[in-house]
This record gives C-alpha cells, sequence and structure tokens, in this order.
C-alpha cells in the first residue's frame, strides 16, 4: 500500500501561488469576498505563508506553502465525533463532506491550521459579459461543500480514483509517481514540489525526504506530517 | 393476559401498516417520458447497450442518443409512425428529447461508469435492471441506487470500501 507524501523544496518556491490558483480551480474552492477575508474565513486548501525578515533596504522574503500535512498521527481525526474525517490505508486524511456535522472541532484541533469551515453558503459571481457563471468552471469530479461542513486538502483525491483506473485499463500497477499528482505539483512552475510514495524506494520524494535538509512543521508535536520542506542554502 | 394479546396484535397490525405506508410515502414516483419508448423492440436488433449509451465502457457517464440519431435511424426504416414523425419534427426544430433523468447521484459521489463496466466487468442490469424485457418507458429506478447497496455489492466483490473511493 503505498503512502502518499509531498516534499517542498523552499529554495525553489518563489511565492507565485500558482499552486494556490491551481488548487482553487480544480477544488471548486468559493471565491472568497472582501468581508470574509477581513474576518479571516477565506478558504485556501494551500496557502503561501509570507515571512519577511531584515529591515528596509535590507529586506528579504521566504515563502513557504502549506497544505493539509495529512500528518500520519493526525490530531483532526481523533476529536471527529463521527468520523467525517479519518486517515485511510494509503495515509491521505480525508473528510467526508455529507458526514461533517460541522461542530469545527477538527478546525481547532488541526495545529497547522489547514482545515476550514463554510461559514456560508458557496457563491459564485455571474459572468460579467452575459455568459454563464463561474459556476459553469466546476470540476464534475469535485463536489461543491455546502455552508456548515468543513473542508480540507485532499491531496486531489479524486485524481487518484482516476490515475488507479487508466493504470488498471492499461493493465499495469499504479506507478510510485507520476501516475497520481495534485493539482498544486503540476501546477507549480519552478518545480519547487514533488509528490509520491514516501515508502516506495527510488521515487524523488523518498530521497529527497530523507535528505539532510528536510523537515517537517512542528515535529515536536509529534502529528508526523507527510508534508516535508527541504530548507534554503 | 388477553389483553396483553390484544396489545401485541393492535402493535404488529400498527407496525406492519406504519411500514407499508412509509413504503408507499417514500417510494420514487414514477415520471411521464416524453416517448412511448421500447427498450425491447431496440434490443431486438441486436444493439448492444453502448450502441445508444455511448461512454458507458469508457468514460465516467453514459450518453443518450440525440434526435439527430434517432431520425436517422426512423428515416432508413422508411416507416410512417407517428413517433418517426414526432422525432423528425423534433430534429428538424434542432430540440432534444427532453428525456426526464432517472439516475441522479447525489452532488458529492464520484462514479465512474468504466470502472464499473470495464473494470469490474459488472453487467448493465445489475443496476439498471433488465431492459432487454422492458417495453414501456424508464420511469423509475428498476433497482434501487442506495448506498446500502452499493457498499453490500462492493463488499462482496472485494472492491473498496474506503469513503473516498465514492465520495468526493
Amino acid at each position: 500500500m503505498p503512502r502518499w507524501g509531498m516534499v517542498i523544496d523552499l529554495d525553489k518556491c518563489t511565492g507565485c501561488q500558482a499552486c494556490t490558483v491551481a488548487c482553487q480551480t480544480e477544488n471548486n474552492l468559493r471565491p472568497g469576498s472582501v468581508e470574509e477575508s477581513q474576518r479571516g474565513r477565506i478558504i485556501e486548501w494551500i496557502h503561501v505563508l509570507p515571512v519577511v525578515e531584515g529591515e528596509y533596504p535590507h529586506v528579504k522574503t521566504r515563502y513557504m506553502p502549506v497544505p493539509c500535512q495529512h500528518c500520519d498521527n493526525p490530531p483532526c481525526t481523533r476529536v471527529c465525533p463521527v468520523r467525517a474525517t479519518y486517515k485511510n490505508d494509503e495515509g491521505i486524511v480525508a473528510q467526508i463532506y455529507p458526514r461533517c456535522i460541522g461542530c469545527r472541532y477538527c478546525v481547532n484541533a488541526c495545529p497547522y491550521t489547514c482545515k476550514f469551515f463554510n461559514w456560508s453558503q458557496p457563491d459564485w459571481p455571474e459572468s460579467t459579459h452575459g455568459g454563464k457563471s463561474l459556476s459553469a468552471a466546476h470540476n464534475p469530479d469535485v463536489s461543491v461543500r455546502p455552508v456548515g461542513v468543513t473542508e480540507k486538502c485532499s491531496f486531489c483525491s479524486h485524481r487518484l480514483i482516476k490515475a488507479r483506473e487508466q493504470a488498471k485499463s492499461e493493465e499495469r500497477p499504479l506507478r510510485s509517481e507520476g501516475d497520481f499528482v495534485p493539482a498544486c505539483v503540476e501546477a507549480c512552475p519552478a518545480e519547487a514540489m514533488c509528490f509520491g510514495d514516501l515508502d516506495s524506494p527510488g521515487t524523488a520524494v523518498s530521497e529527497l525526504s530523507r535528505s539532510h535538509r528536510a523537515f517537517r512543521l512542528q515535529e515536536e508535536l509529534g502529528a508526523e506530517p507527510k508534508v516535508y520542506y527541504l530548507t534554503e542554502g | 393476559m388477553r389483553t396483553t394479546a390484544k396489545y401485541l396484535i393492535i402493535g404488529a397490525v400498527l407496525t406492519v401498516g406504519i411500514q407499508q405506508l412509509s413504503a408507499h410515502v417514500f417510494a420514487p414516483r414514477p415520471v411521464r417520458q416524453p416517448f412511448e419508448f421500447n427498450h425491447a423492440k431496440h434490443i431486438k436488433k441486436d444493439w448492444t447497450c453502448l450502441a445508444c449509451h455511448p461512454g458507458a465502457d469508457a468514460q465516467s457517464v453514459a450518453g443518450v442518443p440525440s434526435v439527430q440519431e434517432c431520425a436517422e435511424c426512423h428515416k432508413s426504416e422508411g416507416v410512417d409512425k407517428p413517433a418517426t414523425r414526432k422525432v423528425a419534427a423534433l430534429a428538424a426544430s434542432d430540440k432534444e428529447i427532453p428525456w426526464v433523468k432517472i439516475h441522479r447521484l447525489p452532488d458529492y459521489i464520484y462514479f465512474s461508469h468504466r470502472r464499473h463496466v470495464t473494470l469490474a466487468k459488472l453487467d448493465c442490469k445489475e443496476c439498471h435492471g433488465d431492459m432487454k424485457s422492458r417495453t414501456t418507458p424508464v420511469d423509475r429506478q428498476v433497482l434501487p441506487i442506495s448506498m446500502k447497496r452499493c457498499v453490500e455489492c462492493h463488499k462482496m466483490k472485494h472492491a473498496s470500501t474506503d469513503c473516498l473511493a465514492c465520495h468526493k
């Protein structure tokens, strides 16, 4: 059974946010309003954290893309009273929307702030050119989460279903890397992100995750995230 | 003792009555289709399901033929029937047949026909019932498509029962 994971090279990340936009489009994330933004209710399954260091004119900004860390020991799944969120056999921390009762225990339990609650009904703007609403561009492989449920990055698990289906139709096993790639990894122009089976020897993720530059966010918490970062320089 | 028996009988009658009533109330209502479509008649012509429902073997969604395709076939048949005339009129006006969709999955379900038909080699009738002998239009789901039934089948055929395999 594969154990899917991601490696993000902070030396290569330029903070362009292509990953955020790709994720937004792929997963039908609602466009937020100014009011929502002011209240900290914008939903971004992968957000780029800027870290500004120094003072003008000697300023340096570091960027850190943060998707759901898909922890091996997830704090969010333990607090869910209805098992709407759980870790599956392949290590993906899933969120089953029709099962979610919107208690937000998991939102508060996540130390990486990667779970988002839908405070209002999703709404997409109408076309300004008299055409269809932007909701016409929804990805049919992903549902639109209604008000009152919590949502999160799924490592684009719908792509895994399709990749597995394709591999089976070609009568071959699913490859450890390359067959199943989340939208953010695919979109990264700097090739700062890679994805694959962490347990499969020879994959870029398994090798990079063991590199001396590799670290994980807040390792002291013991959540065992499957998203690794490579330090700069 | 007699009173207890009386209450037991009343209780049993009420339970059965409520079951029957709820089965009737919650049963899917039949819909009215725009054509008196006869599956049996069409399948007799040695067509497979895929002839009219393209994509059922290679895509997530199976389709229905356009009215142009219906008209084309019926024209070559050369029979002057009311249904043929109706199809020809619709085709000429560039309108599609307003079929009423019977099988609607909730927005949060990922379903792939290819996964079931081509990869798992399931017969169409396992979910859609026996259409080969159907002479009247399909006005309701012949077999219930419920999560219970899906999970039972997945267990029986050793397919994945992980929530993420179907929920999106």
